[in-house]
């Protein structure tokens, strides 16, 4: 680049930036200082117009040892990424690999696949709810038709081949959020980005050279010898930048859990738990406390994900 | 012996892709054709895969729920979000692009937004807009919308303007080329599949948003499409008919881009992660 023209425009760039970054800064660097302000007092809609009662830490202190509701909200955050990330990959590998051939309708196949990722959470979540329900919905409807029993799709009850475990059943089924309602958000969550996966790993086959598997054909590798040391290998970074892509996503989520469950408390995974703080009751102080924490709980999920392996994808978020 | 395998092989192939295609399509092609049925077939131990269609569920939703103000507001608060980032974002991109302007601090803000969940950091945007008396109003969703979606503006945008050989730029210089010039009848035209992207994206977004709607504009004059629908479920009735209905409203314009715009979609989706 010609460094004098670079040098002498210095005011222009900045002009160009600066809607940008003013942007950027009015909306978060700013609401995130004035959230860790606000967390060191008392606060709430009557406080809010008068002067705060300094509490220093003491919102951190309620948030970490007076409220049971934040360790579980955390515990089944974490349960969420694991249940709905796994598979979604694993599904995603599956189909992308099985679809990277030459077939009638194939781009309909495609066009359909980006759907659900499009969809409106809140409408998803009505979908599914629609599906899911017990008296009424498709799902019962059909096995009703089909003459099996009607299922509790959305109870919050252990899946009763976990609690029938002697001994261990109900801890494992309550440690683990194993129960029907845990599953159901888990599986709209897949349905949704299950595509998402297949789509840029697809993508990421569509980019690979097509000799290495002609020469894999040649030397006669079947086809799980192909995947797991010619496939695998060379996708290996798009997998992780899906991993970190993913759990970015999964943290947000928030509408598909309160259109199908509220705050109800088997489902309320740290996002749920942060709004019913905050909205339902409405305790400003301790809300902006959350805030801080979860996003520090974010910033250590993402630096371990990090260091376990996705360390090519910074530029890529 | 060959050809008989080769047949049933293919055959099974096509039963999984169609299985494939109906689980992720048909509920929302169910949903589409329910939208359609009186309320008495929708709640009914039935399939009712025949029956007279009726507009009933969306004259409801149009006459007595005001629909159409809903979707006023929806339509304006995507499309001005879309127009704001597009221009903080293209001049920005080109700005991070040709001057690496910026530095490590605005990396880390431009990453810090991308990755905050919304819930966390929705408290301070509800007392500064106490503050600023902007709840209720659509210029406060504006805002948090231009928030949410600027980052993967300027990121993706700044990857296609490098692409842009610099020297494009020197040769209409030379030729006496304002900056203005230069940026709206040169790098715009040929980013112009990446501003598409993201600018159909930034739609699709904000549109689709719910939380910051739900808590920032609750109040009848300034709800959002999908506020107005999640209204319909409460925990003591659902009115399905409705729910139905006004899901596919606020589908349409997203399935419509999904059939007439799906290059630059899939463009998006797999933006970072593939070249």
């Amino acid at each position: 680049m010609n460094r004098s023209i670079a040098t002498s425009n210095r005011i222009l760039r900045l002009a160009l930036l600066s809607p940008a970054a003013l942007v950027l800064t009015l909306t978060t660097l700013v609401p995130i200082l004035y959230m860790v302000v606000s967390s060191l007092y008392r606060l709430d809609p009557v406080l809010f117009n008068r002067a705060w009662p300094f509490v220093g830490l003491g919102n951190y202190v309620d948030v970490l040892t007076k409220d049971p509701m934040f360790w579980s909200s955390m515990q089944k955050t974490v349960l969420f990424l694991l249940y709905t990330i796994t598979p979604q990959i694993a599904v995603g590998m599956f189909l992308a690999v099985l679809l990277f051939r030459e077939f009638k309708g194939k781009a309909l196949v495609q066009t359909l696949m980006l759907f659900p990722i499009l969809t409106t959470p809140v409408v998803i979540s009505m979908i599914w709810k629609y599906f899911f329900d017990f008296d009424t919905g498709f799902l019962n409807v059909l096995l009703i038709k089909l003459g099996l029993p009607p299922q509790t799709w959305l109870s919050t009850k252990g899946f009763s081949f976990i609690t029938g475990i002697p001994g261990i059943g109900p801890w494992l089924a309550s440690t683990f959020s194993l129960n029907w309602a845990f599953a159901s958000i888990v599986f709209v969550n897949f349905w949704q980005w299950a595509p998402f996966c297949f789509l840029v790993f697809y993508a990421g086959l569509t980019a690979l050279p097509l000799e290495v598997f002609d020469a894999c054909r040649v030397d006669g590798a079947t086809r799980w010898q192909t995947f797991r040391f010619v496939t695998l290998p060379l996708l290996r970074p798009v997998v992780w930048i899906v991993v970190f892509l993913r759990i970015i996503d999964c943290l947000k989520v928030y509408a598909q859990i309160w259109v199908i469950f509220g705050n109800a408390e088997p489902t309320r995974i740290i996002n749920v738990h942060l709004y019913t703080i905050g909205f339902t009751m409405s305790d400003y102080g301790r809300a902006s406390a959350l805030g801080v924490i979860t996003l520090l709980f974010i910033a250590l999920i993402l630096v371990g994900n990090y260091l376990l392996g996705g360390k090519s994808h910074e530029s890529s978020v | 012996m060959k050809a008989p395998y080769r047949i049933m092989k293919s055959a099974l192939f096509y039963v999984f892709v169609f299985g494939v295609v109906l689980f992720w399509a048909f509920p929302i092609f169910w949903i589409l054709i329910s939208s359609f049925k009186p309320d008495n077939l929708i709640v009914s131990q039935d399939l009712h895969l025949i029956f007279g269609p009726t507009l009933a569920n969306y004259r409801k939703i149009f006459t007595s729920h005001n629909f159409f103000h809903f979707l006023y507001n929806s339509a304006y608060v995507a499309v001005v979000t879309t127009l704001i980032v597009f221009l903080a974002g293209f001049t920005g991109a080109y700005s991070l692009s040709r001057f690496r302007t910026g530095g490590f601090l605005l990396v880390f803000l431009i990453m810090l937004t991308r990755v905050a969940p919304p819930a966390a950091i929705l408290m301070p945007y509800f007392l500064i807009f106490r503050h600023l008396k902007l709840n209720n109003t659509l210029t406060a969703l504006v805002i948090v919308n231009v928030a949410q979606n600027l980052s993967f503006m300027l990121l993706m945008l700044k990857s296609f303007i490098d692409e842009i050989p610099y020297s494009i730029e020197e040769a209409a210089r030379i030729e006496g080329a304002s900056w203005y010039q230069i940026l709206s009848l040169l790098i715009f035209p040929l980013a112009r599949s990446g501003i598409l992207t993201t600018s159909i994206f930034t739609f699709i977004f904000t549109w689709n948003e719910y939380l910051f709607a739900m808590v920032l504009c609750s109040s009848n004059r300034v709800k959002t499409l999908p506020v107005a629908a999640g209204d319909f479920i409460t925990a003591y009735a659902i009115e399905w008919g409705p729910v139905f209905s006004s899901g596919v409203v606020i589908l349409l314009p997203i399935m419509l881009l999904a059939f007439f715009v799906q290059k630059y979609i899939v463009k998006g989706l797999t933006f970072g992660a593939v070249k």
